[in-house]
């Protein structure tokens, strides 16, 4: 075929409507001519004598189109429209195996939509890759950046041989709105004034800060999100110059950014750093949820941007021992800051679902072959009409394409359905199909027709004229059926070791009763709550409020409470022990809360007193500690009347605090997160502005969230009252990934082991009924019906006895890949093992046992008759 | 192909003559299918007769093989017709042919004849 002759074809295809009327167009004009000669000429019927002169119009137009190269075409239509046909003609195998590939096909889609919108899908920066995320790092654990440190990497990377274009800052602050309709807690963040340009990020409306951005005298302006200019402004341009209130200091609103950019925080509004000096400057030794981004140099490598850190951080560490020693540096590409915790999870379930498909595939495949053997008579009938092998070949996979494609339909429709139950899952993300996922179905459409499809129908064709299936040997199938069940195990030991796994999560006691709980957050923002007093104030009036509330058995304030992700955490000095080197000194988590919220919490005090009312801003400082800082540092002696200093040693350190009682561990991070040493101070001597609320009720939790905001806005209206949550939610949400994860797994394991069960009694009844006649043969020989169940059944046992041994080695490889994702269990662990094998063994034998007992009260003279 | 029974005196074609005359009279100037076989009627004094059936499949032939291009155009009854013309390459093929066609004609008359030379 030449180019031209493949451009003409392709244009047929594709112009196809628009040549049928061309050609019509010319025979008509043909026809008028020939008819007005002929009328010059006198003749009365002139119109009909040119249409005989010229032949049968649809003869001629047919001759034009074989001519344009359309047989091709027509005969890929023809094969489709067979294929059709022949679809429709086994109503029930057709959809057995649409359904099997839609769920196939969709699971698929479904979860790569979630890898590619999580993983895969560009940031929306100009060149991401060239963008490079700097944390620093400290007793094992990455903290983030202090804004000192940033300005001295900066002021290092302009000496001569530096790696980075671009740094800038980025630090995550939490704000009051107010000023307009409900106040709302808006995430926001102090930026460098090269922040935007260093990502390669414009405004999608209005511009970026004003030059001087990052001194003190920097102008107070915001720039938004496009989400939170949607919600506080209608989406209105005329939101540039306007005014916001951020904890009742006001912004002029300056630019929107684009809809499609996102940074890994959500931040709604972007303010300059500079405003925030007085705070950040002095901060060498504080890490608050800051990072650094930079950009590299073309031709800069981020091997040499990690040494260049290294020695700056090394320098720093020289120049400023109390704050920097012993802290090490993280450089990263800046992805890393988005994929959390789901990246292994999410590759996880991709796999599994490429299992599920894997196995559909070969339950379509098998359920083809019977079915061209059932069709062995019409394609030897072609065959001896002169259908060349080729053709056959190309019209059996015409309709595994066609199948596929149906398959792909409801797949995508499945997906579609699927999605909406992922949406809640996949937060900071959005799931949508999309180009590359329909690509990516596309892709896995034909990959999966070629693999059920290309089998049957090479076994089709070759058989050729005359050759009966007879000759079809079991071996394939039998192969067919080994893979299903090693796949099908392979699943259902994935979907076991989640169960496992998170049976033993919750079974971990969380140190704290998490039933009959109500909590929710408040935020005190701005100059009016500047004072220490005037939170206390707040504090105490709405508690006193919500204690006398119907239903609330008992109320305390908290900070950072179990499981909601918040953390205060600083170093202490322990009274009396050696001092630790820089950098390993204590660093337990802070808490400020009130008496009410140990019994509100159910937290055990296991040693000395709960705080009370005479434990005030007056009194001496004093603290509870966990079991672990104290079975840590007090071991063996009574922790109660000990004493240490908050921060570092100094001459003007007075903060010495008092431990008066032990309490509890709690699971703070997670259930499967390990407990770390906390410390809670009373919230009268160390008032935070964002106490948070706890109730245990006598009533459902949730019915009190409208009487509990309303006693807060009774104190002030203008005070944020957020997530408003029952402490079960927070217990649930805090599993929600291996949640879904068990799910999704027991879903493809249930999934694959039906499809497998399918598959094993399809092989195994058409295997007997092949074997019929033999079967008869034995029987009349005097075998009995024991004799024939051992014989048929004797080859589907080894069929799954070979597909669990193969499954369960295929197991232990995959398993440990997935070991990071369980929680107390083992990919070698036997009891998960044992039990899947056995419901797989189970499930196989049921599949076959059918047959095989049909295979046995056969009637002899039936089966031999049938020849 | 049978003489047309209109006109007993007419000619049929030779097979694989036909391509060769729309070749001939696209030589000239850009045509469309009806002129096209009016003039084939002209130049051989009306003694071929095209088959106007066989016409326009020769014609999309032509043009799949890249010897003549088609283009929509206005005919002189100010309707819309196709209009066809020689491409470089059916220019050279036109050639060729004739080329063949004359030596094949000269080698019947010379065979017919029956003399040596």
């Amino acid at each position: 075929m030449t180019l031209r002759d493949l451009r003409l074809r392709l244009r047929a295809l594709f112009f196809h409507r628009r040549e049928e009327t061309g050609l019509r167009d010319e025979v008509d004009f043909h026809l008028a001519m020939e008819t007005r000669k002929r009328a010059s000429q006198g003749d009365a019927a002139a119109a009909r004598h040119a249409e005989v002169a010229f032949g049968g119009t649809e003869r001629v137009l047919e001759e034009c189109r074989d001519a344009r190269g359309l047989i091709w075409l027509d005969a890929a239509k023809r094969d489709l429209r067979h294929g059709f046909r022949g679809l429709l003609h086994t109503p029930v195998f057709t959809l057995v195996a649409v359904v099997t590939l839609a769920l196939g096909i969709g699971a698929n889609t479904a979860i790569f939509t979630w890898v590619d919108a999580e993983l895969l899908r560009a940031l929306p920066y100009d060149h991401p890759a060239q963008l490079l995320a700097i944390d620093e790092y400290a007793n094992g654990r990455i903290v983030s950046d202090t804004y000192p440190d940033f300005v001295d990497f900066r002021a290092q990377n302009q000496r001569p041989g530096g790696t980075f274009s671009a740094m800038a800052w980025f630090q995550q602050l939490g704000f009051n709105l107010s000023g307009a309709g409900v106040p709302e807690v808006v995430t926001g963040a102090d930026v460098s004034g090269n922040f935007f340009s260093t990502l390669g990020v414009h405004p999608w409306l209005g511009r970026e800060f004003s030059p001087g951005a990052d001194a003190a005298t920097a102008a107070p302006e915001a720039v938004l999100s496009f989400a939170l200019w949607q919600r506080q402004f209608g989406g209105s341009p005329a939101a540039l110059g306007r005014t916001l209130n951020l904890d009742d200091r006001a912004y002029s609103v300056v630019g929107v950014l684009p809809p499609e950019f996102r940074d890994y925080n959500q931040t709604d509004v972007f303010l300059p750093a500079g405003l925030f000096l007085k705070d950040l400057a002095n901060s060498r030794g504080s890490h608050n949820d800051a990072d650094i981004l930079a950009r590299l140099k073309p031709g800069a490598t981020s091997a040499a941007a990690a040494a260049q850190i290294r020695a700056g951080m090394a320098a720093l560490a020289r120049a400023y021992p109390a704050s920097n020693e012993g802290e090490g540096t993280v450089v990263r590409p800046i992805r890393a800051l988005f994929v959390g915790s789901d990246a292994p999870m999410l590759w996880m379930l991709l796999a599994a679902v490429g299992l599920v498909l894997l196995i559909a595939c070969a339950n379509v495949a098998n359920l083809l072959l019977i079915r061209t053997a059932a069709r062995q008579p019409e394609l030897a009938m072609r065959a001896a009409l002169g259908a060349s092998r080729a053709r056959l070949t190309g019209q059996l996979l015409v309709e595994s394409l066609l199948l596929a494609a149906l398959g792909a339909g409801g797949g995508i429709i499945l997906a579609v359905l699927a999605m909406a139950g992922l949406r809640p899952l996949a937060t900071g993300v959005t799931l949508r199909l999309n180009a590359p996922v329909l690509a990516f179905t596309l892709g896995l459409t034909v990959l999966a027709a070629l693999l059920f499809g290309t089998l049957p129908a090479l076994r089709a064709s070759r058989s050729g004229v005359g050759a009966g299936m007879r000759a079809t040997r079991t071996g394939r199938r039998g192969a067919l059926v080994v893979a299903e069940v090693a796949l099908a195990l392979m699943l259902a030991a994935g979907a076991g070791w989640m169960l496992k796994s998170f049976s033993r999560l919750m079974a971990v006691n969380p140190g704290f009763r998490a039933q009959q709980v109500l909590t929710f957050g408040t935020s005190l923002g701005g100059p009016r709550y500047a004072a220490d007093i005037t939170r206390l104030d707040f504090a105490r009036r709405v508690l006193a409020r919500l204690q006398a509330l119907p239903g609330v058995s008992v109320a305390g304030i908290g900070t950072a409470l179990p499981l909601s992700g918040d953390h205060d955490r600083a170093d202490i000095t322990i009274d009396g022990v050696p001092l630790p080197a820089p950098g390993h000194f204590p660093h337990p988590d802070f808490h400020a809360i009130s008496p009410g919220y140990l019994p509100a919490l159910g937290l055990p005090l296991m040693r000395g007193r709960n705080f009370n009312a005479g434990d005030t801003a007056a009194s001496p400082q004093v603290a509870l500690v966990n079991e672990s800082l104290a079975k840590q540092y007090w071991p063996n002696q009574d922790p109660i009347g000990r004493r240490f200093w908050l921060g570092h040693p100094a001459p003007q350190n007075h903060n010495l605090v008092t431990v008066v009682g032990v309490v509890g561990n709690t699971r703070q991070y997670g259930l499967n997160a390990p407990i770390r040493l906390e410390v809670y101070q009373p919230f009268e001597q160390s008032a935070s502005s964002h106490p948070q609320f706890v109730l245990r009720t006598e009533v459902p939790p949730l019915s009190l969230s409208p009487a509990a905001a309303a006693a807060v806005h009774a104190v002030d209206a203008e005070v944020p009252v957020v997530g408003a949550q029952s402490m079960d939610a927070m217990v649930a949400a805090s599993v929600a990934s291996p949640r879904t994860t068990l799910w999704l797994l027991a879903i493809f394991g249930g999934l694959a082991l039906v499809l497998a069960a399918i598959g094993i009694y399809g092989v195994v009844a058409y295997a007997a009924q092949q074997r019929a006649n033999e079967i008869g043969v034995r029987m009349a020989l005097g075998a009995g019906g024991g004799a024939i169940a051992r014989l048929v059944g004797g080859e589907s046992v080894r069929w799954i006895g070979a597909g669990l041994a193969l499954g369960l080695v295929g197991a232990l490889g995959a398993g440990h890949f997935i070991a990071s994702l369980l929680f107390g269990v083992t990919p070698a662990d036997v009891e998960v093992l044992a039990t899947v094998t056995g419901i797989l063994l189970l499930v196989g034998l049921l599949a076959s046992a059918v047959p095989v007992w049909r295979a046995a009260r056969l009637d002899p003279w039936q089966a031999l008759r049938r020849e | 192909m049978p003489p047309s029974s209109s006109a007993d005196a007419r000619l049929g074609l030779l097979q694989g003559t036909l391509d060769l005359l729309i070749l001939r009279t696209l030589q000239d100037e850009p045509r469309h299918g009806w002129s096209i076989s009016e003039r084939i009627q002209q130049l051989s004094r009306d003694l071929f007769q095209v088959n106007q059936g066989s016409l326009y499949p020769a014609l999309h032939r032509l043009e799949h093989q890249g010897w003549v291009a088609a283009s929509w155009g206005i005919s002189e009854l100010g309707r819309r017709a196709r209009f066809y013309s020689l491409t470089a390459a059916g220019r050279k093929q036109l050639r060729v042919e004739t080329g063949n066609w004359q030596r094949f004609t000269m080698a019947i008359g010379w065979v017919l004849e029956g003399a040596e030379s």
